[in-house]
């Protein structure tokens, strides 16, 4: 009877086995079919779906917004581009997205900096340069369930091109810069969609120390920003750092141009080092070797006894000093002056002085957004400076230090600790951050250096400094063959290698001074940057060279 | 107990004794310890305001002294000094002087102790122990206090704000 019980088992098992596959046949059928019915069904009431999306590839297919339909004569008269009749559309500015624009609907290109979704509404931050403003995406008549969804998505850093109604706010914005308005975003297009894991956080990049200090939050280490340096100029403090620098440049040029000033471009392929054989970058050239100019002193010293008078140079300067500090380039801009004086180099100091007053005059009046913007990440005390210069004597100076208690020979060099606490005490004396200091001792100078006539420990040369750093050294140069060859000699300098700069002086050379500044230094010096490298777009020093 | 032999030829220095017993001799007396030394070099002196006026200011004139003895060692490494001066500044905020508002041994041995601790410390260090580097300061100009050593110059105004 075994056998009967089992082979009914068996069946009833069979019978169990097919009953339980069949219920789960239909469960998946149905789940199937629900999942096609929710797709159909949002597919069928996303009827946003023209308004938003990731935009095909720019590359240049049609014309909107601008054409050069050069017809003469059309309206006005004049010759001016006209716009397309067919696919109108300008682009506004996010700087000028205010008041005066309200209800009205505008097109903005911008990135996307950040965005925060709650239910139906999508709120994101826009931003364009130093500029930014709030935009809204809420479920609406026009804007679907999906389109929130989608924008909420969009990774950090794309750039968008939306189409919104600027509306005014109640209460201004505090977190962006255009605080009295908000955009109601219609459409919604990537342009440009960024990779989701960004390398680092351009709010974590521009945080001011103290937040960080006190609120414990996050930093990025000044390497991850130098590496990624595509990403952290960005922040609205890189943009208003290297605007500035592009600031002081101009001014430094424009300055000397209306003074008569000829600007010359000098090789940096050089066939000797002009400073000195030990810090100088040697690159192979054809069968021999050749150098990176360490300062365009003998060019531009080349050209004043070739009677161009008064010359400037903007070009980079090569360094191969192996120092890692915060105020040392291996690479880095020299703006350099060159020019003949009367009877008295002190005319040319007179004159690099108000270059550089000139220089912080105009950053003062016309970058005092820059300097505002920079100052909330990097508090810094507003640049000071006199009129006239304050310029002392290298003497004053040491007894200066001497009255604080440092001990210093008369003929030693200021360390660098020492030049700090001067500055120090120079600003609490006279309350300036940039002063000059005259006469110093011949011994600490290089061999082209012009001594003094009525002391021969001293000699004509000269120093500036801001914010008790030195910033520019400069010199009355040796014009006589004889007495550079001396003075060479003296120093221990080999006089073949130096033959052709010596020989540049035997056919008539007039009195002459100058001096060089480093672009990179002056900026950081000015808005009180704490580390050089942040005042250079790609900096290089013996650990860098990428990107 | 020559280690303390200094302070004290300072000390009668500094209180106008003469001072014959301290050319390179062992000082002869009995008081070799630095409080017992201190104390009869007062006596002799005839200054005991020194000591304290009351009873309350001779013990924290024999604390001050005794914190003194015990700093010794910690004052060789970098981290027991900044705390020894931190703690002296706090005392230091609302005090002209050690103790009580007059001069006593414990601002005098204090100050032989402190100077070359203060004399190599950097303006910025001096300026953020700003009660203690005011109370030096002070007792630098004491009449006789300074003798052969060197002055520690203090700006007028502070340099770092």
């Amino acid at each position: 009877m075994a056998d009967v019980d089992v082979s009914s088992n068996a069946q009833s098992l069979s019978k169990k086995a097919a009953k339980k596959q069949a219920k789960e046949a239909e469960k998946a059928a149905l789940k199937a079919e629900k999942a096609t019915k929710v797709e159909r069904v949002a597919e069928e009431n996303d009827f946003a779906k023209e308004s938003y999306g990731i935009l095909p590839l720019i590359q240049s297919r049609e014309k909107i917004g601008w054409s050069r339909n050069l017809e003469f004569g059309s309206g006005d008269g004049d010759s001016s581009p006209t716009l397309h009749k067919g696919h109108y559309r300008t682009l506004v500015r996010v700087s000028e997205l205010a008041k005066e624009k309200a209800n009205k609907v505008v097109w903005v290109r911008a990135r996307l900096h950040t965005s925060r979704s709650k239910g139906k509404q999508c709120f994101l931050v826009l931003r364009q340069q130093q500029f930014n403003v709030q935009g809204l995406v809420s479920v609406s008549a026009t804007i679907s369930k999906q389109m929130v969804k989608f924008v909420a998505g969009i990774t950090k850093e794309s750039i968008v091109d939306v189409e919104g109604v600027v509306q005014l706010v109640d209460q201004k914005i505090k977190s962006c810069t255009q605080q009295d308005v908000e955009l109601h975003l219609e459409k919604v297009f990537v342009v440009s969609l960024a990779s989701p894991c960004l390398p680092l956080q351009l709010d974590d990049a521009s945080r001011p120390h103290q937040e960080i200090e006190e609120e414990g939050r996050v930093t990025v280490n000044q390497d991850t920003k130098l590496d990624n340096r595509v990403i952290d100029i960005r922040t609205t403090t890189n943009q208003a750092i290297f605007r500035l620098q592009a600031g002081v440049c101009s001014l430094f040029r424009n300055h000397l141009i209306r003074n008569g000033f000829v600007e010359i471009q000098t090789p940096k392929i050089i066939s000797a080092a002009s400073e000195g054989g030990a810090n100088v970058f040697t690159v192979s050239y054809f069968k021999t070797s050749a150098y990176l100019a360490q300062s365009p002193q003998l060019y531009k010293q080349i050209c004043i006894a070739g009677d161009f008078e008064k010359v400037f140079c903007v070009g980079p300067v090569f360094r191969a000093e192996d120092s890692n500090t915060h105020r040392h380039l291996t690479e880095f801009v020299g703006l350099d002056i060159e020019m003949v004086f009367n009877y008295h180099y002190h005319e040319v100091v007179e004159s690099i002085a108000d270059t550089l007053v000139q220089i912080f005059k105009g950053l003062r009046d016309n970058f005092q957004t820059e300097i505002e913007t920079v100052r909330k990440q990097y508090p810094a005390e507003p640049f000071r400076f006199l009129e006239p210069t304050l310029w002392l004597e290298f003497q004053e100076g040491v007894a200066i230090l001497r009255d604080a208690g440092i001990e210093m020979g008369d003929e030693d060099d200021l360390s660098t600790p020492n030049e700090k606490l001067l500055g120090r005490l120079i600003k609490e004396k006279y309350d300036t951050d940039f002063y000059i200091l005259d006469k110093y001792p011949l011994a600490v100078r290089p061999f082209y250096t012009m001594p003094d006539p009525n002391n021969p420990r001293t000699s004509n040369s000269y120093d500036m400094f801001m914010r008790g750093e030195e910033i520019l050294s400069g010199a009355q140069r040796v014009h006589d063959p004889d007495l550079l060859t001396e003075r060479a000699r003296h120093h221990g300098v080999d006089l073949e290698k130096i033959k052709a700069y010596i020989d540049s002086f035997r056919y008539g050379a007039p009195p002459h001074a100058g001096g060089g500044i480093g672009l990179e230094r002056v900026t950081m010096l000015y808005l009180g940057l704490p580390n050089i490298r942040q005042a250079s777009l790609f900096p290089r020093d013996p650990k860098r060279l990428t990107p | 107990m020559a280690a303390f032999d200094d302070d004290l030829c300072a000390l009668e220095r500094a209180l106008g004794l003469d001072s014959r017993a301290c050319d390179g001799k062992d000082r002869k007396t009995d008081y070799a310890g630095l409080l017992s030394g201190a104390f009869e070099v007062a006596r002799r002196a005839s200054r005991p305001d020194l000591l304290g006026t009351n009873v309350a200011d001779r013990a924290l004139v024999h604390q001050w002294l005794e914190y003194r003895l015990v700093h010794l060692s910690s004052a060789s490494c970098r981290g027991g000094k900044r705390t020894m001066l931190q703690e002296l500044n706090k005392h230091l905020a609302d005090q002209v002087y050690m103790v009580g508002n007059y001069l006593t041994l414990a601002d005098i041995l204090l100050y032989f102790f402190l100077h070359p601790i203060m004399v190599e410390m950097t303006i910025l260090e001096r300026e953020e122990l700003d009660c203690l580097t005011r109370w030096f300061d002070h007792i630098q100009h004491q009449p006789g206090m300074r003798q052969h050593l060197p002055p520690v110059v203090i700006p007028r105004n502070k340099l770092y704000s």
